[in-house]
C-alpha cells in the first residue's frame, strides 16, 4: 500500500520539476538560437557581422593634425578663450553658453572632453564630432517633430521635460546594450502567416517590457487588428516611425539599433528627461495626468463597455 | 411523469444529511422525477432568485441578445466592498446565489448518494468542478484585492474577458499549469473517443452471457500493448478530470499573484 | 508491492488464432506478455504486451522515427551541431515551415518542416490502416476508426488544408515546443481572435463537456462499481443493481438520465464533436471571414468595443492601418 502514494509523491515532484527547474523559454528569439556564443550584433538574429557596440572616442590625441581634410574654418593653431570655430550645429550661442552645454554632454555621456577634441585644437574636426554632431541636431529633430506634436494631440498624455543625451546615454557614451529586444527592423506588417504574425508578437513583448507594461496598455485583445484606437497606440504608431527614422538617419549605421528600451528603460515615459533640446539641464519626469498612464485595456479585461 | 422499471425499490425516503443531523426531514420527497430534499430546496430559491436578478439586470443594462447580454463585475476603486446594483452590484449578487446553487446542488448529490448507498463520487468530482468556478470568481478577487478580477457573466463578454487575461500576462500559453491542463483535456478527450468506441464497437444486445467479451482486451493489447480493464478505464477517466482540474485551479491561481508575465517566467536564472 | 493474502495467480490472455492474423506477413505479435501485480493496487489490468506488428504499424512507425529523426537533424542544424545546447534550448527548437506554397528553397527555409510534415501525415494514415484492419479483425464496430480520422482531419486541416486555402505553408504550426504554444496565439491575434469563431466555441464545449462526461460517467461507475456496473457489455444486456442506481442517480438530480449503452454515444459525440468542429473552424478561418471579431460584431454575437479600422477587412494579407500624421513608413533595409 505503500506504493499509491509514492507515485502520487513522484508524479507531484516531476510535475514541480519542470516548473522550478525552468529550461529556457525565450520567444522573443525571433531567429537562429541566440546561445551567446555570437559576437554580437542585433540580439535575435545572431548575426556575428554587426559589433556589439562601435565607440568613435576618445580621440586618439598623439595622431598628428592633417589640416587637408578640414574645413575651412578650422585655424592652424587655436588658443582657446572668446572665440569659437567651426561651429556647424551649435549657432546663435555665444562662448560661454557653447562652453556650458560642453559641460552638460560631458555630464551626459560620463566622459571628458579628449573624447570628441583634441585638447590642442578644440576646433578641430574629428569623427566623434561628426557623430555628435549628428546627435545634437537628432535630438532636436526628436522634440520638435515627434514629442511636441504628440504632446499636442494627446494632451493628456503629456510629460514635463524633453529628450536629451542623457535619455539615451545615461552616462555611457555607448547608448545602453538592449537586451531581449528585437528592433524595428524585424517588424514586417502585413503579416501574411502565422510565423510572420509572430515575429510581430514578439517584438510587443520587446515593446511590452521596454515599458514595464502589458499587452492591455494599448490592445483590446479582443482584436488586435482592427481595434487600434486606443491614444496609447496611436501614441506608439508614431513612436515605431520614430525609432526607425533615428536608426536609418541619425545613429551610425555600424552600432546597434535604438529600440524603445533605450529610451524608456521599462518605464511609460523616459524619466532622464531634460530642460529643452538645446538646455541640458536635467528636470524631474512628471506626467501631466499619471492616472491616464494606467492601463487603458484594463477596465475592457471584463468585456463590457 | 413515467418511473422507471426499476425505480420503485429504491425510492424510499431516509438517509439524508438533514435527517441525520436533525433526526427528521420534512423535505425528503420527490417532486416528479427530480428529488428535492433540503438542499434541493435551498438550490431551487437560489437558482430562481439568482435567474430572476439575471433577469432585471439585463434588462436594466439594455441588451437583451443572448450572446452580447452582459453583467460586468465592480469597477477596480470598488475594491473588495460592495458596489451598486449597476455599477457591479447585480455581478456580486447573481455571483453569490450561483455559488450557493451550486454548493446545495452538490450537497443534494450527496443526499441522493447516501439514498442510493453508492460511493461519493460523482459530488466529488463536482466539487472540483465548483472550485474552478470558485478560484475565478471568488478566491482570486480576494486574492488580488478587487472584485474587477472576476470575469463577466456573459457569453461573449467571458470570452473576452479569458482573452484579454491571457494578453494580460503576454502569454498564457507559456504557463506550464496551463500546458498541463490544456494536455490533461486534450487526453480525457482522446481517452473519451478510445471508451466510447470501445463499448459502441463491441456491444452485444444478445441475452446469450456466453458471447464472449475478451475480444475487447485482445483488441487494445493488439492496438496499443495494453488492455487497462473495464474498472480501469473508469479509474483512468476519473483522474485525468481530476488532474486536469487540479491543472486549471492552480493555472489560473498563480497568474497575476506570483506570476505576472509567463514569458519572462521562463528567462534563465 | 505484495499483498497480503496470496493473489491467484491469473493465466495470461492471449488473442485466439484467426486467419486474418496470417494473411499478414508481419502479423506477429511482438514481446512476451508480462504480469505487472503491482498494477492491481491501483486496480487496473497487470497484463502488459504483447503488441501486434503488423505491415501497417510497421510502416506508421517507421515513418514516425524517420519523422523525428529528421526532426532532430533539422534540430542539431539549428544549434550548429552541438548537442549540449539543443539539450539546454530543446524548448527553443523551431522548425519552421516556409513561406508560400510549393516546395521550399533549401531545408532550412521550411525543406526539414515539409519533409517531417510529410513523414508524419503517411505515419498517421498508416496508423488509420492498422486501425482499420485490427478493428475487423476483432469484430469490432468502426467507432474508433472514425474517431481516428476525424483527429487526423483536424490535424491535416491545420498543416495543410487551411495553408493551402490561404495561400502560405507560414500558417501552419512550426514544430517545436514553445514554437507550437506560440502559434496557437499567433493564430488568433492575425485571424482577428479566435474566441469569437462560432465553431471554435462550439469545439471548446464539446472539448469541456468531454472532461464534464468523463467526471460523471467515471465518477459514476466508480461509484456503482461494487456492484458490478462496469462490467458494461454485461449491463447493456441486462442492468445490475449498479447500473439501476447509476441511471436512479442522475435521473433524480437532473432528471432525466443515460443507460449504459447510450452513454458511451453521448462520450463517442463529444469527443468526436471536439475534434470535428475545430476542423471547421479552423477551414472556415480565412472563407467565412479573416477577423472573427468582426464576424461577431457584424453577426450580432459581439458586443463592439471601439471604432473598427474596417479599410483591412477580407484583404488578406491585411494592409497595415494609416499613420496618423502622414509620416510615411519608412521599410526596413534590405527587405
Amino acid at each position: 500500500m505503500l506504493f499509491r502514494p509514492l507515485m502520487m509523491l513522484v508524479a507531484i515532484v516531476a510535475l514541480a520539476a519542470t516548473v522550478i527547474l525552468k529550461p529556457p523559454i525565450n520567444p522573443t528569439l525571433a531567429g537562429p538560437i541566440d546561445t551567446g556564443e555570437t559576437t554580437g550584433g542585433m540580439i535575435g538574429t545572431g548575426d556575428p557581422s554587426a559589433p556589439h557596440a562601435a565607440t568613435y572616442g576618445p580621440v586618439d590625441q598623439s595622431a598628428p593634425l592633417d589640416f587637408k581634410t578640414q574645413p575651412a574654418s578650422v585655424p592652424h593653431t587655436y588658443v582657446a578663450g572668446g572665440t569659437l570655430y567651426n561651429v556647424q550645429v551649435l549657432k546663435g550661442l555665444g562662448y560661454a553658453q557653447v562652453v556650458a552645454q560642453m559641460g552638460q554632454y560631458t555630464q551626459a555621456l560620463g566622459v571628458s572632453c579628449d573624447y570628441c577634441h583634441n585638447t590642442s585644437n578644440f576646433a578641430y574636426d574629428t569623427p566623434t564630432k561628426k557623430v555628435a554632431r549628428s546627435m545634437i541636431s537628432m535630438v532636436g529633430k526628436i522634440d520638435s517633430e515627434w514629442v511636441a506634436p504628440i504632446h499636442h494631440d494627446f494632451p493628456n498624455y503629456a510629460v514635463r521635460g524633453a529628450v536629451g543625451c542623457v535619455t539615451c546615454h545615461r552616462g555611457s557614451p555607448l547608448h545602453p546594450v538592449t537586451y531581449n529586444i528585437v528592433p524595428v527592423q524585424y517588424l514586417d506588417w502585413p503579416a501574411k502567416s502565422s510565423r510572420q504574425a509572430g515575429f510581430v508578437v514578439n517584438s510587443m513583448y520587446s515593446v511590452a517590457r521596454s515599458l514595464g507594461v502589458n499587452c492591455l496598455f494599448c490592445h483590446n485583445s479582443a482584436d488586435f487588428v482592427t481595434l487600434q484606437y486606443y491614444p496609447t497606440n496611436q501614441i506608439a504608431h508614431r513612436m515605431w516611425q520614430m525609432v526607425d527614422k533615428i536608426n536609418h538617419q541619425y545613429t551610425p549605421s555600424n552600432i546597434e539599433a535604438i529600440t524603445c528600451y533605450t529610451c524608456h528603460h521599462g518605464a511609460k515615459w523616459p524619466t532622464e528627461l531634460v530642460a529643452t533640446g538645446t538646455d541640458q539641464t536635467p528636470v524631474q519626469a512628471t506626467a501631466t495626468h499619471p492616472e491616464v498612464h494606467d492601463n487603458p485595456g484594463a477596465h475592457l479585461a471584463s468585456g463590457a463597455r | 411523469m413515467a418511473m422507471l422499471e426499476f425505480e420503485s425499490v429504491y425510492k424510499k425516503p431516509g438517509n439524508t444529511l438533514f435527517k441525520w443531523v436533525f433526526g427528521e426531514d420534512p423535505f425528503d420527497f420527490w417532486v416528479g422525477r427530480f428529488y428535492v430534499g433540503f438542499f434541493g430546496l435551498v438550490a431551487a430559491v437560489t437558482i430562481a432568485l439568482g435567474v430572476s436578478i439575471l433577469f432585471i439586470a439585463v434588462g436594466q443594462y439594455g441588451d437583451w441578445d443572448l450572446w452580447r447580454a452582459n453583467i460586468p463585475p465592480p469597477g477596480r476603486s470598488v475594491g473588495l466592498g460592495w458596489a451598486p446594483f449597476l455599477q457591479g452590484g447585480a455581478w456580486q449578487t447573481v455571483v453569490i446565489l450561483a455559488t450557493l446553487s451550486f454548493i446545495a446542488w452538490g450537497l443534494r448529490e450527496v443526499d441522493i448518494c447516501r439514498k442510493l448507498e453508492i460511493g461519493f463520487h460523482v459530488p466529488a468530482m463536482f466539487s472540483l468542478a465548483i472550485s474552478a468556478w470558485v478560484v475565478l470568481q471568488i478566491l482570486r478577487p480576494l486574492l488580488m484585492g478587487c472584485w474587477c478580477e472576476g470575469f463577466d457573466l456573459s457569453f461573449t463578454g467571458h470570452l473576452t474577458w479569458v482573452s484579454n487575461t491571457g494578453f494580460r500576462y503576454m502569454n498564457f500559453y507559456l504557463n506550464p499549469f496551463h500546458a498541463y491542463a490544456v494536455l490533461g483535456f486534450f487526453l480525457t478527450a482522446m481517452v473519451l473517443a478510445m471508451h466510447g468506441s470501445a463499448i459502441l464497437g463491441t456491444y452485444n444486445t444478445d441475452k446469450d452471457p456466453n458471447v464472449e467479451m475478451r475480444r475487447e482486451d485482445s483488441f487494445w493489447r493488439d492496438y496499443v500493448g495494453y488492455s487497462i480493464g473495464e474498472y480501469g478505464i473508469h479509474r483512468l477517466g476519473f483522474y485525468l478530470a481530476v488532474y486536469t482540474l487540479i491543472m486549471s485551479d492552480l493555472c489560473i491561481l498563480t497568474s497575476g499573484t506570483l506570476v505576472k508575465d509567463w514569458v519572462d517566467f521562463w528567462h534563465p536564472f | 508491492m505484495a499483498t497480503i493474502l496470496p493473489r491467484p495467480v491469473e493465466p495470461i490472455e492471449e488473442a485466439e488464432p484467426s486467419v486474418l492474423d496470417d494473411a499478414d506477413l508481419l502479423g506477429i505479435r511482438l514481446g512476451t506478455p508480462v504480469r505487472l501485480d503491482l498494477l492491481s493496487d491501483l486496480k487496473i489490468d497487470t497484463q502488459i504486451g504483447t503488441i501486434w506488428l503488423g505491415t501497417w504499424g510497421l510502416l506508421s512507425t517507421v515513418l514516425f522515427v524517420a519523422g523525428l529523426g529528421v526532426t532532430f537533424l533539422a534540430g542539431m542544424d539549428q544549434v550548429n551541431g552541438n548537442p549540449w545546447v539543443l539539450v539546454k534550448y530543446f524548448a527553443n527548437i523551431r522548425v519552421s515551415p516556409p513561406d508560400g506554397l510549393g516546395m521550399a528553397h533549401s531545408l532550412r527555409d521550411g525543406g526539414y518542416w515539409q519533409i517531417v510534415t510529410l513523414l508524419w501525415a503517411g505515419s498517421t494514415l498508416a496508423w488509420a490502416g492498422r486501425c482499420y484492419e485490427r478493428l475487423v479483425r476483432h469484430k469490432w464496430r468502426p467507432y474508433l476508426l472514425v474517431a481516428w480520422l476525424s483527429a487526423i482531419l483536424l490535424t491535416a486541416t491545420i498543416w495543410v488544408f487551411h495553408p493551402i486555402v490561404v495561400g502560405s505553408w507560414a500558417d501552419a504550426p512550426a514544430l517545436g515546443l514553445n514554437s507550437d504554444l506560440s502559434w496557437a496565439q499567433n493564430f488568433s491575434v492575425l485571424w482577428g481572435n479566435l474566441y469569437y469563431n462560432p465553431f471554435h466555441q462550439l469545439a471548446i464545449f464539446f472539448l469541456f463537456g468531454s472532461t464534464m462526461l468523463w467526471g460523471m460517467h467515471g465518477a459514476t461507475i466508480l461509484a456503482t462499481g461494487s456492484e458490478g456496473s462496469h462490467h458494461e457489455d454485461n449491463e447493456i444486456k441486462s442492468m445490475s443493481s449498479g447500473s439501476e442506481k447509476a441511471a436512479l442517480f442522475w435521473r433524480w438530480t437532473m432528471g432525466f438520465n443515460a443507460f449504459p449503452k447510450s452513454i458511451h454515444d453521448w462520450l463517442w459525440w463529444y469527443a468526436v464533436g471536439t475534434v470535428l468542429s475545430s476542423a471547421i473552424g479552423i477551414i472556415m478561418t480565412g472563407v467565412m471571414t479573416n477577423d472573427w471579431y468582426v464576424w461577431g460584431v457584424d453577426h450580432g454575437t459581439v458586443a463592439q468595443y471601439g471604432p473598427i479600422t474596417r479599410s483591412a477587412i477580407n484583404q488578406y494579407p491585411r494592409p497595415m492601418p494609416p499613420p496618423p500624421t502622414g509620416y510615411a513608413y519608412v521599410p526596413a533595409p534590405g527587405k
